[in-house]
Protein backbone atom coordinates (compact mmCIF):
# COMPACT_ATOMS: atom_id res chain seq x y z
CA UNK A 1 0.00 0.00 0.00
CA UNK A 2 1.36 3.64 -0.83
CA UNK A 3 2.54 5.93 1.90
CA UNK A 4 0.05 8.44 1.79
CA UNK A 5 1.57 12.45 1.87
CA UNK A 6 4.90 11.30 1.09
CA UNK A 7 6.49 12.39 -2.67
CA UNK A 8 6.47 10.38 -4.72
CA UNK A 9 3.22 9.76 -6.58
CA UNK A 10 1.65 6.37 -6.84
CA UNK A 11 3.18 4.32 -10.57
CA UNK A 12 0.81 4.10 -12.71
CA UNK A 13 -1.96 7.22 -11.26
CA UNK A 14 -0.03 10.29 -12.86
CA UNK A 15 -2.36 9.72 -16.02
CA UNK A 16 -5.29 9.68 -14.09
CA UNK A 17 -4.41 12.90 -11.49
CA UNK A 18 -3.24 14.98 -14.71
CA UNK A 19 -6.88 14.33 -15.83
CA UNK A 20 -8.45 14.73 -12.47
CA UNK A 21 -6.68 18.13 -12.35
CA UNK A 22 -7.84 19.15 -15.48
CA UNK A 23 -11.43 18.61 -14.96
CA UNK A 24 -11.46 20.28 -12.03
CA UNK A 25 -9.39 23.40 -13.57
CA UNK A 26 -12.31 23.61 -16.24
CA UNK A 27 -15.01 23.70 -13.65
CA UNK A 28 -12.75 26.65 -11.85
CA UNK A 29 -12.17 28.17 -15.14
CA UNK A 30 -16.32 27.98 -16.24
CA UNK A 31 -17.09 28.97 -12.82
CA UNK A 32 -14.99 32.31 -12.63
CA UNK A 33 -16.17 32.84 -16.79
CA UNK A 34 -19.63 32.67 -15.22
CA UNK A 35 -18.65 35.10 -13.00
CA UNK A 36 -17.50 37.74 -14.82
CA UNK A 37 -20.72 37.36 -17.84
CA UNK A 38 -23.16 38.16 -15.10
CA UNK A 39 -20.85 40.42 -13.59
CA UNK A 40 -23.24 43.14 -13.51
CA UNK A 41 -26.24 41.24 -12.44
CA UNK A 42 -23.66 40.31 -9.53
CA UNK A 43 -23.32 43.64 -8.60
CA UNK A 44 -26.90 44.57 -9.06
CA UNK A 45 -27.90 42.00 -6.43
CA UNK A 46 -25.09 43.29 -3.92
CA UNK A 47 -26.23 46.87 -4.36
CA UNK A 48 -29.76 45.75 -3.71
CA UNK A 49 -29.52 44.03 -0.48
CA UNK A 50 -30.82 47.78 0.91
CA UNK A 51 -32.65 50.26 -1.18
CA UNK A 52 -30.70 51.85 -3.99
CA UNK A 53 -31.11 53.71 -7.29
CA UNK A 54 -29.38 53.08 -10.27
CA UNK A 55 -28.21 55.55 -12.58
CA UNK A 56 -27.15 54.52 -16.31
CA UNK A 57 -26.91 50.46 -16.77
CA UNK A 58 -24.70 47.81 -17.62
CA UNK A 59 -20.38 47.84 -16.52
CA UNK A 60 -21.42 51.83 -16.44
CA UNK A 61 -23.95 51.80 -13.64
CA UNK A 62 -24.15 53.45 -10.52
CA UNK A 63 -25.39 52.78 -7.58
CA UNK A 64 -27.02 55.56 -4.91
CA UNK A 65 -28.05 53.88 -1.17
CA UNK A 66 -30.99 54.90 0.92
CA UNK A 67 -32.75 57.14 -1.43
CA UNK A 68 -35.76 59.41 -1.60
CA UNK A 69 -37.90 59.03 -4.63
CA UNK A 70 -37.33 62.78 -5.25
CA UNK A 71 -33.21 62.65 -4.99
CA UNK A 72 -33.40 59.31 -7.37
CA UNK A 73 -35.92 61.27 -9.67
CA UNK A 74 -33.50 64.60 -9.70
CA UNK A 75 -29.94 62.42 -10.93
CA UNK A 76 -32.24 60.51 -13.62
CA UNK A 77 -31.96 57.20 -11.51
CA UNK A 78 -34.29 54.48 -10.86
CA UNK A 79 -35.34 53.02 -7.86
CA UNK A 80 -34.79 49.26 -7.22
CA UNK A 81 -36.69 46.58 -5.51
CA UNK A 82 -34.76 45.35 -2.43
CA UNK A 83 -33.90 42.01 -0.66
CA UNK A 84 -32.12 41.08 1.69
CA UNK A 85 -32.46 37.60 0.49
CA UNK A 86 -29.78 38.76 -1.50
CA UNK A 87 -26.91 38.86 0.66
CA UNK A 88 -26.64 34.73 0.33
CA UNK A 89 -25.72 35.05 -3.18
CA UNK A 90 -22.13 36.37 -2.60
CA UNK A 91 -21.96 34.02 0.35
CA UNK A 92 -23.35 31.02 -2.21
CA UNK A 93 -20.78 32.15 -4.53
CA UNK A 94 -17.71 31.89 -2.15
CA UNK A 95 -18.76 28.46 -0.49
CA UNK A 96 -18.94 26.87 -4.31
CA UNK A 97 -15.24 28.73 -5.19
CA UNK A 98 -13.89 27.50 -2.27
CA UNK A 99 -14.81 24.18 -3.19
CA UNK A 100 -14.39 23.70 -6.16
CA UNK A 101 -11.23 25.86 -6.78
CA UNK A 102 -10.36 24.88 -3.69
CA UNK A 103 -9.90 21.13 -4.76
CA UNK A 104 -7.92 22.34 -7.80
CA UNK A 105 -5.51 24.10 -6.04
CA UNK A 106 -4.87 21.14 -3.37
CA UNK A 107 -4.72 18.74 -6.57
CA UNK A 108 -2.60 21.33 -8.58
CA UNK A 109 0.10 21.52 -5.82
CA UNK A 110 -0.07 17.95 -5.15
CA UNK A 111 0.81 16.87 -9.03
CA UNK A 112 3.61 19.51 -9.04
CA UNK A 113 5.50 18.27 -6.01
CA UNK A 114 4.45 19.90 -2.93
CA UNK A 115 2.68 17.39 -0.79
CA UNK A 116 2.46 17.80 3.26
CA UNK A 117 5.00 15.41 5.19
CA UNK A 118 2.77 14.82 7.98
CA UNK A 119 -0.20 13.92 7.05
CA UNK A 120 -2.16 12.06 10.06
CA UNK B 1 -28.37 59.56 -0.76
CA UNK B 2 -24.84 58.06 -0.80
CA UNK B 3 -22.80 56.94 -4.05
CA UNK B 4 -21.42 53.54 -3.55
CA UNK B 5 -19.47 52.88 -6.41
CA UNK B 6 -17.80 49.37 -7.22
CA UNK B 7 -14.59 49.62 -9.39
CA UNK B 8 -14.47 48.89 -12.86
CA UNK B 9 -12.05 45.97 -13.07
CA UNK B 10 -9.27 45.73 -15.53
CA UNK B 11 -6.90 43.52 -16.40
CA UNK B 12 -3.90 45.15 -14.22
CA UNK B 13 -6.32 45.09 -11.42
CA UNK B 14 -6.86 41.54 -12.00
CA UNK B 15 -3.93 40.72 -12.22
CA UNK B 16 -2.60 42.52 -9.09
CA UNK B 17 -5.50 41.12 -6.66
CA UNK B 18 -4.44 37.81 -8.00
CA UNK B 19 -0.90 38.13 -6.89
CA UNK B 20 -1.27 40.24 -3.28
CA UNK B 21 -4.47 37.62 -2.64
CA UNK B 22 -1.46 34.28 -3.18
CA UNK B 23 0.68 36.57 -1.22
CA UNK B 24 -1.44 37.34 1.52
CA UNK B 25 -2.75 33.47 1.23
CA UNK B 26 0.83 32.15 1.84
CA UNK B 27 1.14 33.66 4.93
CA UNK B 28 -2.41 33.11 6.75
CA UNK B 29 -1.96 29.39 5.29
CA UNK B 30 1.28 29.14 7.57
CA UNK B 31 0.59 30.94 10.85
CA UNK B 32 -3.41 31.49 10.77
CA UNK B 33 -3.74 35.15 9.48
CA UNK B 34 -1.76 37.85 8.55
CA UNK B 35 -2.60 38.57 4.55
CA UNK B 36 -5.63 40.98 5.45
CA UNK B 37 -3.88 43.94 6.13
CA UNK B 38 -2.52 44.57 2.85
CA UNK B 39 -5.66 43.74 1.18
CA UNK B 40 -7.96 46.70 1.74
CA UNK B 41 -5.31 48.96 0.89
CA UNK B 42 -4.68 47.52 -2.20
CA UNK B 43 -8.45 47.48 -2.97
CA UNK B 44 -8.71 51.17 -2.06
CA UNK B 45 -5.44 52.44 -4.37
CA UNK B 46 -7.31 50.44 -6.67
CA UNK B 47 -10.41 53.23 -6.30
CA UNK B 48 -12.47 50.93 -4.00
CA UNK B 49 -14.48 52.88 -1.37
CA UNK B 50 -13.11 51.71 2.04
CA UNK B 51 -16.16 49.76 2.83
CA UNK B 52 -16.59 48.13 -0.09
CA UNK B 53 -12.43 47.46 0.01
CA UNK B 54 -13.20 46.15 4.31
CA UNK B 55 -16.47 43.97 3.15
CA UNK B 56 -14.44 42.42 0.00
CA UNK B 57 -11.67 41.15 2.14
CA UNK B 58 -13.86 39.61 4.53
CA UNK B 59 -15.72 38.00 2.04
CA UNK B 60 -12.57 36.86 0.53
CA UNK B 61 -11.49 35.41 4.17
CA UNK B 62 -14.27 33.15 4.83
CA UNK B 63 -13.48 31.05 2.09
CA UNK B 64 -9.93 31.25 2.20
CA UNK B 65 -9.57 30.18 6.15
CA UNK B 66 -12.07 27.20 5.29
CA UNK B 67 -10.27 25.81 2.88
CA UNK B 68 -6.96 26.43 5.04
CA UNK B 69 -9.07 24.86 7.68
CA UNK B 70 -9.98 21.83 5.97
CA UNK B 71 -6.57 21.35 4.77
CA UNK B 72 -4.45 21.77 8.11
CA UNK B 73 -7.82 19.45 9.84
CA UNK B 74 -6.37 16.71 7.70
CA UNK B 75 -3.14 16.98 9.08
CA UNK B 76 -4.19 17.10 12.63
CA UNK B 77 -3.84 20.54 13.65
CA UNK B 78 -6.95 22.12 13.83
CA UNK B 79 -9.27 22.07 17.53
CA UNK B 80 -12.57 22.93 15.55
CA UNK B 81 -14.57 23.06 18.42
CA UNK B 82 -12.35 26.13 20.10
CA UNK B 83 -12.08 27.68 16.93
CA UNK B 84 -15.97 27.76 16.56
CA UNK B 85 -16.06 28.22 20.48
CA UNK B 86 -13.76 31.34 20.17
CA UNK B 87 -14.88 32.30 17.04
CA UNK B 88 -18.57 33.12 18.29
CA UNK B 89 -17.10 35.63 20.94
CA UNK B 90 -14.55 37.18 18.08
CA UNK B 91 -17.74 38.18 16.40
CA UNK B 92 -19.13 39.77 19.29
CA UNK B 93 -15.72 41.42 19.63
CA UNK B 94 -15.90 42.81 16.00
CA UNK B 95 -19.15 44.27 15.77
CA UNK B 96 -17.79 45.84 19.36
CA UNK B 97 -14.95 47.16 17.50
CA UNK B 98 -16.81 48.32 14.74
CA UNK B 99 -18.64 50.85 17.28
CA UNK B 100 -15.82 51.76 18.40
CA UNK B 101 -14.23 52.89 15.24
CA UNK B 102 -17.57 54.81 14.53
CA UNK B 103 -17.41 56.26 17.48
CA UNK B 104 -14.02 57.75 17.29
CA UNK B 105 -14.82 58.81 13.37
CA UNK B 106 -17.60 60.75 15.08
CA UNK B 107 -16.12 62.49 17.24
CA UNK B 108 -12.61 63.28 16.02
CA UNK B 109 -12.90 62.90 12.49
CA UNK B 110 -10.98 60.01 10.35
CA UNK B 111 -7.45 60.87 11.48
CA UNK B 112 -8.83 60.35 14.87
CA UNK B 113 -9.59 56.45 13.54
CA UNK B 114 -6.01 56.67 11.81
CA UNK B 115 -4.32 57.41 15.09
CA UNK B 116 -6.54 55.20 16.71
CA UNK B 117 -5.41 52.35 14.80
CA UNK B 118 -2.24 53.39 14.46
CA UNK B 119 -2.07 53.22 18.68
CA UNK B 120 -3.23 49.85 18.44
CA UNK B 121 -0.95 48.54 15.66
CA UNK B 122 2.04 50.19 18.37
CA UNK B 123 0.77 48.51 21.40
CA UNK B 124 -0.29 45.31 20.46
CA UNK B 125 2.48 44.28 17.86
CA UNK B 126 4.95 45.93 19.91
CA UNK B 127 4.08 44.01 22.64
CA UNK B 128 2.83 40.46 21.42
CA UNK B 129 5.60 40.28 18.74
CA UNK B 130 8.43 41.57 20.54
CA UNK B 131 7.31 38.75 22.76
CA UNK B 132 6.69 36.23 20.22
CA UNK B 133 10.16 37.01 18.90
CA UNK B 134 11.63 36.23 22.54
CA UNK B 135 10.13 33.05 22.66
CA UNK B 136 11.98 32.20 19.29
CA UNK B 137 15.22 32.58 20.64
CA UNK B 138 15.23 30.79 23.66
CA UNK B 139 13.52 27.52 22.11
CA UNK B 140 16.28 28.70 19.37
CA UNK B 141 19.42 28.88 21.53
CA UNK B 142 17.90 25.86 23.83
CA UNK B 143 17.74 23.37 20.63
CA UNK B 144 21.22 24.04 19.42
CA UNK B 145 22.51 23.53 23.56
CA UNK B 146 20.68 20.57 24.06
CA UNK B 147 20.89 19.25 19.90
CA UNK B 148 17.39 18.07 20.08
CA UNK B 149 14.03 19.37 19.20
CA UNK B 150 13.23 20.94 22.43
CA UNK B 151 11.56 23.83 20.83
CA UNK B 152 8.60 22.08 20.00
CA UNK B 153 6.59 23.01 23.26
CA UNK B 154 6.78 23.66 26.57
CA UNK B 155 3.24 25.25 28.22
CA UNK B 156 4.57 29.16 30.41
CA UNK B 157 3.45 29.69 33.62
CA UNK B 158 0.14 31.47 32.68
CA UNK B 159 -1.14 28.30 30.73
CA UNK B 160 -0.19 25.57 32.99
CA UNK B 161 -2.58 28.03 35.56
CA UNK B 162 -5.02 28.54 33.40
CA UNK B 163 -5.26 24.77 32.53
CA UNK B 164 -5.48 24.35 36.19
CA UNK B 165 -8.26 26.35 37.31
CA UNK B 166 -11.62 24.87 37.41
CA UNK B 167 -14.79 26.25 37.55
CA UNK B 168 -17.25 24.56 37.94
CA UNK B 169 -20.61 24.61 35.37
CA UNK B 170 -18.20 26.51 32.85
CA UNK B 171 -15.40 24.21 32.32
CA UNK B 172 -14.67 22.98 28.31
CA UNK B 173 -13.57 19.76 26.97
CA UNK B 174 -11.15 20.15 23.96
CA UNK B 175 -9.90 16.79 22.21
CA UNK B 176 -8.05 17.43 19.82
CA UNK B 177 -5.76 20.21 22.11
CA UNK B 178 -6.21 17.51 24.93
CA UNK B 179 -7.14 20.20 27.71
CA UNK B 180 -9.71 21.22 29.53
CA UNK B 181 -10.13 24.94 29.87
CA UNK B 182 -12.95 27.11 31.33
CA UNK B 183 -15.16 29.36 28.84
CA UNK B 184 -14.38 32.35 31.27
CA UNK B 185 -10.73 32.42 29.62
CA UNK B 186 -11.66 31.73 25.95
CA UNK B 187 -14.37 34.66 25.99
CA UNK B 188 -12.01 37.70 26.15
CA UNK B 189 -9.61 35.76 24.03
CA UNK B 190 -12.37 35.50 21.50
CA UNK B 191 -13.45 39.07 21.98
CA UNK B 192 -10.10 40.88 22.12
CA UNK B 193 -9.66 38.74 18.46
CA UNK B 194 -12.61 40.39 17.10
CA UNK B 195 -11.66 43.27 18.49
CA UNK B 196 -8.11 43.57 16.46
CA UNK B 197 -9.88 42.12 13.28
CA UNK B 198 -12.03 45.35 13.01
CA UNK B 199 -9.65 47.52 13.95
CA UNK B 200 -6.31 46.28 12.04
CA UNK B 201 -8.08 43.63 9.91
CA UNK B 202 -5.98 41.20 11.41
CA UNK B 203 -7.46 39.31 14.68
CA UNK B 204 -4.64 36.64 14.61
CA UNK B 205 -2.02 38.96 15.76
CA UNK B 206 -3.98 38.36 19.24
CA UNK B 207 -5.83 35.17 18.83
CA UNK B 208 -3.25 32.56 17.84
CA UNK B 209 -0.10 34.39 20.52
CA UNK B 210 -2.91 34.12 23.17
CA UNK B 211 -4.26 30.37 22.09
CA UNK B 212 -0.23 29.68 22.64
CA UNK B 213 0.64 31.41 25.85
CA UNK B 214 -2.50 31.65 27.66
CA UNK B 215 -4.21 28.82 26.67
CA UNK B 216 -0.76 26.08 25.93
CA UNK B 217 -1.76 25.63 22.84
CA UNK B 218 1.28 24.56 20.35
CA UNK B 219 1.93 26.97 18.17
CA UNK B 220 1.18 25.13 14.76
CA UNK B 221 -2.31 23.88 16.14
CA UNK B 222 -2.59 27.87 17.38
CA UNK B 223 -2.12 29.21 14.00
CA UNK B 224 -4.57 26.15 12.29
CA UNK B 225 -7.65 26.61 14.93
CA UNK B 226 -6.81 30.33 14.19
CA UNK B 227 -8.59 29.82 10.34
CA UNK B 228 -11.70 28.41 11.97
CA UNK B 229 -12.06 31.31 14.11
CA UNK B 230 -11.22 33.53 11.24
CA UNK B 231 -13.79 31.53 9.14
CA UNK B 232 -16.82 32.52 11.79
CA UNK B 233 -15.81 35.77 11.72
CA UNK B 234 -15.52 36.39 7.90
CA UNK B 235 -19.00 34.22 7.30
CA UNK B 236 -20.96 37.23 9.63
CA UNK B 237 -18.86 40.16 8.53
CA UNK B 238 -19.89 38.91 5.12
CA UNK B 239 -23.72 38.91 6.20
CA UNK B 240 -23.09 42.14 7.78
CA UNK B 241 -21.25 44.12 5.50
CA UNK B 242 -23.86 41.98 2.61
CA UNK B 243 -26.89 43.38 4.30
CA UNK B 244 -25.47 47.02 3.93
CA UNK B 245 -24.84 46.42 0.18
CA UNK B 246 -20.94 46.92 0.44
CA UNK B 247 -19.63 43.54 -1.23
CA UNK B 248 -18.25 43.18 -4.23
CA UNK B 249 -18.09 39.91 -5.04
CA UNK B 250 -16.05 39.98 -8.01
CA UNK B 251 -13.33 41.37 -6.25
CA UNK B 252 -13.62 38.85 -3.75
CA UNK B 253 -13.50 36.02 -5.99
CA UNK B 254 -10.32 37.54 -7.51
CA UNK B 255 -8.36 37.64 -4.23
CA UNK B 256 -9.64 34.24 -3.80
CA UNK B 257 -8.36 32.77 -6.86
CA UNK B 258 -5.41 33.68 -5.69
CA UNK B 259 -5.24 33.02 -1.67
CA UNK B 260 -6.38 29.54 -2.55
CA UNK B 261 -3.36 28.87 -4.33
CA UNK B 262 -1.36 30.31 -1.44
CA UNK B 263 -3.34 29.05 1.29
CA UNK B 264 -2.87 25.36 0.46
CA UNK B 265 1.06 25.85 -0.06
CA UNK B 266 1.55 27.58 3.24
CA UNK B 267 -0.48 24.70 4.88
CA UNK B 268 1.69 22.22 3.20
CA UNK B 269 4.39 24.69 4.79
CA UNK B 270 3.38 24.08 8.35
CA UNK B 271 4.14 19.95 8.29
CA UNK B 272 7.69 20.92 7.33
CA UNK B 273 8.77 23.13 10.09
CA UNK B 274 8.72 22.81 13.65
CA UNK B 275 6.65 24.88 15.76
CA UNK B 276 8.72 28.06 16.71
CA UNK B 277 9.73 28.75 12.85
CA UNK B 278 5.56 29.60 12.78
CA UNK B 279 6.72 31.94 15.70
CA UNK B 280 9.61 33.66 14.31
CA UNK B 281 7.04 34.45 10.67
CA UNK B 282 4.50 35.90 12.54
CA UNK B 283 7.21 37.83 15.09
CA UNK B 284 8.74 39.11 12.20
CA UNK B 285 5.73 40.42 10.01
CA UNK B 286 4.53 41.98 13.42
CA UNK B 287 7.45 43.76 14.00
CA UNK B 288 7.45 44.71 10.32
CA UNK B 289 4.20 45.88 10.31
CA UNK B 290 4.50 48.09 13.45
CA UNK B 291 7.36 49.75 12.34
CA UNK B 292 5.78 50.45 9.33
CA UNK B 293 3.43 52.78 11.73
CA UNK B 294 6.29 55.12 12.35
CA UNK B 295 6.23 56.65 8.24
CA UNK B 296 2.25 56.92 9.18
CA UNK B 297 2.04 58.57 13.05
CA UNK B 298 3.55 62.03 12.23
CA UNK B 299 0.93 63.23 9.30
CA UNK B 300 -1.54 62.47 11.92
CA UNK B 301 -0.19 64.15 14.77
CA UNK B 302 0.22 67.14 12.26
CA UNK B 303 -3.31 66.77 10.96
CA UNK B 304 -4.62 66.83 14.35
CA UNK B 305 -2.06 69.99 15.08
CA UNK B 306 -0.64 67.81 18.03
CA UNK B 307 2.89 69.00 15.76
CA UNK B 308 3.85 71.53 13.76
CA UNK B 309 2.49 71.38 10.58
CA UNK B 310 3.82 69.00 7.88
CA UNK B 311 3.98 69.88 4.03
CA UNK B 312 2.18 67.84 1.52
CA UNK B 313 5.08 66.59 0.22
CA UNK B 314 6.49 65.20 3.28
CA UNK B 315 3.20 63.82 4.06
CA UNK B 316 2.94 62.22 0.81
CA UNK B 317 6.45 60.57 1.09
CA UNK B 318 5.88 59.33 4.53
CA UNK B 319 2.22 57.80 3.58
CA UNK B 320 4.35 55.72 0.66
CA UNK B 321 7.39 54.96 2.80
CA UNK B 322 4.98 53.43 5.32
CA UNK B 323 2.57 51.70 2.58
CA UNK B 324 5.86 49.66 1.14
CA UNK B 325 7.35 48.94 4.52
CA UNK B 326 3.68 47.45 4.93
CA UNK B 327 3.91 45.68 1.55
CA UNK B 328 7.45 44.39 2.72
CA UNK B 329 5.92 42.58 5.91
CA UNK B 330 3.94 41.07 3.75
CA UNK B 331 6.47 39.80 1.18
CA UNK B 332 9.45 39.24 3.57
CA UNK B 333 6.63 36.53 5.72
CA UNK B 334 5.76 34.81 2.34
CA UNK B 335 9.69 34.50 1.69
CA UNK B 336 10.00 33.03 4.89
CA UNK B 337 7.28 30.38 4.63
CA UNK B 338 8.77 29.30 0.96
CA UNK B 339 12.04 29.47 2.00
CA UNK B 340 10.94 27.18 5.05
CA UNK B 341 8.78 25.07 3.27
CA UNK B 342 11.63 24.32 0.11
CA UNK B 343 14.25 23.83 2.97
CA UNK B 344 11.74 21.29 4.98
CA UNK B 345 10.91 19.45 1.53
CA UNK B 346 14.81 19.17 0.48
CA UNK B 347 15.58 17.39 4.36
CA UNK B 348 12.91 15.38 3.98
CA UNK B 349 13.44 14.14 0.21
CA UNK B 350 17.46 13.81 1.73
CA UNK B 351 16.67 11.73 4.92
CA UNK B 352 14.16 9.65 2.70
CA UNK B 353 17.18 8.95 0.28
CA UNK B 354 19.80 8.18 3.37
CA UNK B 355 16.86 5.47 4.83
CA UNK B 356 16.98 3.75 1.20
CA UNK B 357 14.59 2.07 -0.82
CA UNK B 358 11.93 0.24 1.14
Amino acid sequence: MANPGLHKSDPGTGKTDLITLLAWGAVTASCYAGLFIYADELVNLAQTTTSSCRVGSGAEAEYFHRPTPELCAEVGGTLLDSSKLNVLVPIAIAFLISYIHGTFTSLFWEIIGFRASKQK
Amino acid sequence: MELIQFIHLDLTSAILLILVGFVGGLVSGFIGSGGAFVLTPAMMSLGAPAMVAVASNICHKFPKALVGAVKRHKYGQVDIKMGIVIGVFAELGMLYGKQVMTSIKHNFGVVGTDLYVSVVFVVVLGIVGGFVLRDYFKLKAQESQSLEAVGDFKLTAAARWVQSVNIPGTMMTFTTTNMRVSLLFLVPIGFATGMLAATIAVGGFIGVPAMIYLLGVPAIMASATELVIAFVMGLGGTVLYGLEGFVDVRMAALILFGSLFGIQLGAIGTTYVKDYQVKLVMAVIMLTVLFSRIFYVPNYLSQLEIIAPLSDQTMKTLTILGDVVLELALFLGAAMVLSSLIKGMAEHRKSEAMSGPH
